[in-house]
């Protein structure tokens, strides 16, 4: 039944661990309290911490201006300490443990090695490569195999090992093949995708697939990133997946409403450009009379385009 | 900069002619020197080379004009031409032929151009549009009398056939460097133009557009309008009797601001007269009855193999084009038509052409996978747009033709400046066969949306 007060770092990391000795403990700027802070946000006698008979913990506020918040909740002037919670003292962060209280269980440690795993990530990326250049291999001269693989290669490498760097810059473990496993798997992630919007928009004669072709790869790189970053830098993942958020939406807006501003309209694909096998097409041919006479849409549209660029350019000549 | 201007002006005439991307202007530096012994009947006693041109050139100086086209805020030229007094109308001033294309700017937008024409001694007139012939590429303008200005003495225009090999003077102000006059030789008519053109052996310079070009007795012939920029002295003149006909219209015509409507006009009825030429006399308006429809439009001819739909040679000219190589494991073959039939509307605007295109890929060894790689050749179909014409509207599906699936895509483009015009395009790719693929387009440019509904029907029908 020990009291311990932690001065934690704003990340989390323990600072300074204190047993609680006394039935009342000083937190503040002075030196004669029992935890002293170098924050000058905190008042010399900032708040105490005070042992009752029964064994329970109150935390108190002296009286300073910037006083005690919780981490959730409301803000009080005193507070009766019944979980492992932080508290804000100005800028300094501390916590409350008791050592009665049950600690989390013991994690058990992956031994799985991630290298294999890695390099057959990579092996299958840098043979759909191979692939793509095959299929490519028409003319008289070969194609530069060698050159193209070791640049996909390079690249996720590249890629993976700043995120490896970031890793252990912040959290001392570099984890890179965990980093180029996530990198080739997006990689072949992607690949997948865009080939089966091809085939879905080839076989249906749909053109959404390829609309949304492109903003589903900001959606896999968006995931990609947040694979990356939780494990390079997990303790500040909670407030990063807000920039990564918002990253892909205006990724995702800026785009669109660009295209809109110029077009008005969201899309530039208006036709479908796509070659696949004849046995994948199962949607079912029209008539040419039928498809010349829907076409004569297009007129009405086309006439509407015009009055409506007549407005804007009536502006325009305002401008002048 | 305003050398870049001349010279933009008479290489956009050029491109009237030129709808093969082979162009290349070529500036040539002097007047050709006359052929030794050139004479005309009349000056025979003069033996020197030259001296038809020179007796011609002192006789007809002061009957050239040079066409400025001014930019009314500015109140300098934007772009320049030359012109030639076709009639004296004494205080309602004179008649003046030019170029379409050297006013074109003006037409377009009348608020913001007006016009000046500066004689050879520096004579500086005023001058209104009253006919535009776009069609021809003429137009006529109307001077503004002055009251003590002297009075205008007008060219003959021929009405006598030319005989291949005559010889012909061209008059003009090329490249601002003076009035000039040109020798050369009549060589007939242009073959496989849709309009009469004359073929005119001897330079035309930029600035030249619009000069007239005449005959040894002094009367013109013909009205300077484009060279080839891939040839060398290879020119064209619009033949005077639509200079004549446009003269007449232009004698009773109303004054007019706004030209745009009569220009969208003229296209029209070019591309009603072009359609009907594809799509048999007697279906104006109407589908064509199935009988006429073999007889008329497309031709057919057979592309590796295939039938395909292609123009009429006598309208047209087709380049064919295939894949060569040493280690190649399948045939790409192309045909190209296109239809000489484009007008020059604007800087920025030709119209009125029709080309089409078939390209046949057939495998011989490749895997099946590698074939279907194999670009579409498709891409271009629903992009562009802006400034003359609205975005694209596109419409596509799985077509079943005569023997084949393809993909069609249709893009319609409406005129913003001309009502009832659009450019059409049709685009249909095989899909139902992994070891031969033909992709065929229809590229229309400002027809009538029925005229070019009728076309893609028929092209789409003749696919085999």
């Amino acid at each position: 039944m020990n009291w311990f007060v932690e001065h934690l770092h704003r990340d989390g990391t323990v600072l300074a661990r204190l047993p609680v000795t006394e039935t009342a403990f000083g937190i503040g700027r002075a030196l004669d309290n029992a935890l002293v802070l170098n924050d000058p946000h905190c008042a010399g006698y900032h708040a105490q911490l005070r042992v009752a008979q029964d064994g329970s913990a109150e935390l108190h506020d002296l009286g300073s201006r910037n006083g005690i918040s919780p981490q959730r909740g409301k803000r009080q002037s005193s507070y009766a300490v019944t979980s492992d919670a932080i508290y804000s003292l100005g800028g300094s962060h501390i916590r409350i443990r008791n050592s009665a209280w049950p600690l989390a269980p013991e994690l058990v440690l992956s031994r799985v090695p991630m290298w294999p795993l890695a390099v057959l990530a990579l092996a299958l990326v840098l043979a759909h490569g191979a692939w793509t250049v095959w299929l490519n291999d028409l003319s008289d001269k070969t194609p530069p195999y060698l050159y193209a693989l070791s640049g996909i290669a390079g690249g996720l490498c590249v890629w993976s090992a700043m995120y490896a760097l970031l890793g252990r810059i912040l959290t001392g473990v570099d984890r890179f093949f965990t980093h180029l496993l996530i990198a080739s798997c997006a990689y072949l992630g992607a690949t997948l995708l865009d080939n089966g919007l091809q085939l879905l928009a080839f076989a249906s004669a749909w053109l959404w697939p390829m609309r949304i072709s492109s903003y589903l790869m900001v959606f896999v790189l968006a995931l990609t990133v947040r694979a990356h970053l939780r494990v390079a830098d997990p303790r500040h993942w909670p407030k990063l997946r807000w920039a990564v958020a918002a990253v892909v939406v205006l990724s995702i807006i800026v785009p669109l409403a660009q295209r809109w501003l110029s077009e008005h309209r969201l899309t530039g694909i208006q036709t479908l450009g796509v070659i696949e096998h004849p046995a994948l097409r199962l949607a079912p041919p029209e008539p040419i009379a039928g498809f010349i006479a829907s076409g004569a849409q297009l007129k009405r549209r086309a006439d509407q385009d015009v009055r409506r660029d007549d407005g804007d350019e009536g502006d325009d000549e305002d401008d002048d | 900069m305003t050398h870049v201007r001349r010279a933009r002006r008479v290489t956009l005439a050029a491109g009237l002619l030129c709808a093969s991307s082979l162009c290349t202007f070529v500036h040539a530096q002097t007047a050709p020197s006359p052929a030794p012994g050139a004479a005309r009947p009349a000056a025979e006693k003069a033996a020197e080379p030259s001296a038809s041109a020179r007796d011609l050139f002192s006789r007809y100086k002061e009957r050239l004009l040079q066409v400025r086209v001014l930019l009314a805020s500015a109140s300098e030229q934007s772009a320049l031409g030359s012109g030639f007094v076709a009639r004296d109308e004494g205080a309602q001033g004179a008649l003046v032929v030019t170029n379409y294309h050297v006013v074109s700017s003006l037409a377009v937008e009348p608020q913001k151009y007006r016009i000046e024409l500066r004689g050879s001694n520096e004579r500086k007139v005023k001058a209104k549009l009253v006919a535009v012939d776009v069609v021809h590429d003429l137009a006529v303008l109307r001077t503004e009398p002055a009251a003590d200005a002297p009075a205008w003495t007008a060219f003959e225009l021929s009405d006598a056939p030319l005989v291949q090999g005559s010889k012909v003077y061209s008059l003009g102000n090329p490249l601002e460097l003076g009035f000039l006059i040109a020798e050369g030789i009549y060589n007939g008519l242009v073959e496989s133009r849709i309009y009469e053109q004359l073929l005119f052996s001897g330079a035309l310079n930029p600035g030249m557009s619009g000069g007239p070009a005449i005959d040894e007795a002094g009367r013109v012939v013909g009205v300077n309008v484009a060279t080839r920029r891939d040839g060398a002295m290879l020119s064209f003149l619009v033949p005077v009797r639509y200079a004549r006909e446009l003269l007449e219209r232009a004698g009773q015509a109303q004054p007019r601001s706004e030209w745009r409507s009569e220009i969208a006009r003229q296209l029209r009825a070019h591309q009603d007269f072009v359609a009907d030429k594809l799509l048999g006399s007697g279906t104006h308006g109407a589908p064509a009855a199935a009988g006429a429809a073999v007889q008329a439009g497309f031709a057919s001819q057979t592309l590796a193999g295939r039938t395909v739909p292609t123009l009429d040679g006598s309208l047209s000219k087709c380049w064919a084009n295939g894949l060569t190589g040493e280690k190649l494991r399948y045939h790409r073959d192309s045909l190209d038509c296109r239809l000489h039939s484009d007008l020059f509307v604007s800087r920025s605007l030709y119209t009125g052409s029709l080309s089409l295109q078939h390209v046949v890929l057939r495998n011989d060894t490749l895997p099946t996978v590698k074939f279907l790689n194999i670009g579409a050749d498709a891409g271009s179909l629903g992009t562009g747009g802006g400034g003359e014409v609205t975005r694209s509207e596109c419409h596509d599906n799985y077509v079943q033709g005569a023997k084949h699936v393809y993909r069609v895509g249709i893009c319609v483009r409406a005129y913003r400046k001309f009502e009832g015009l659009y450019d059409y395009n049709v685009q249909a790719t095989q899909v139902d066969d992994a070891q031969e693929r033909l992709s065929s387009s229809l590229y229309m440019r400002g027809f009538s949306f029925e005229h070019a509904q009728q076309l893609a029907t028929l092209f789409l029908e003749r696919l085999q």
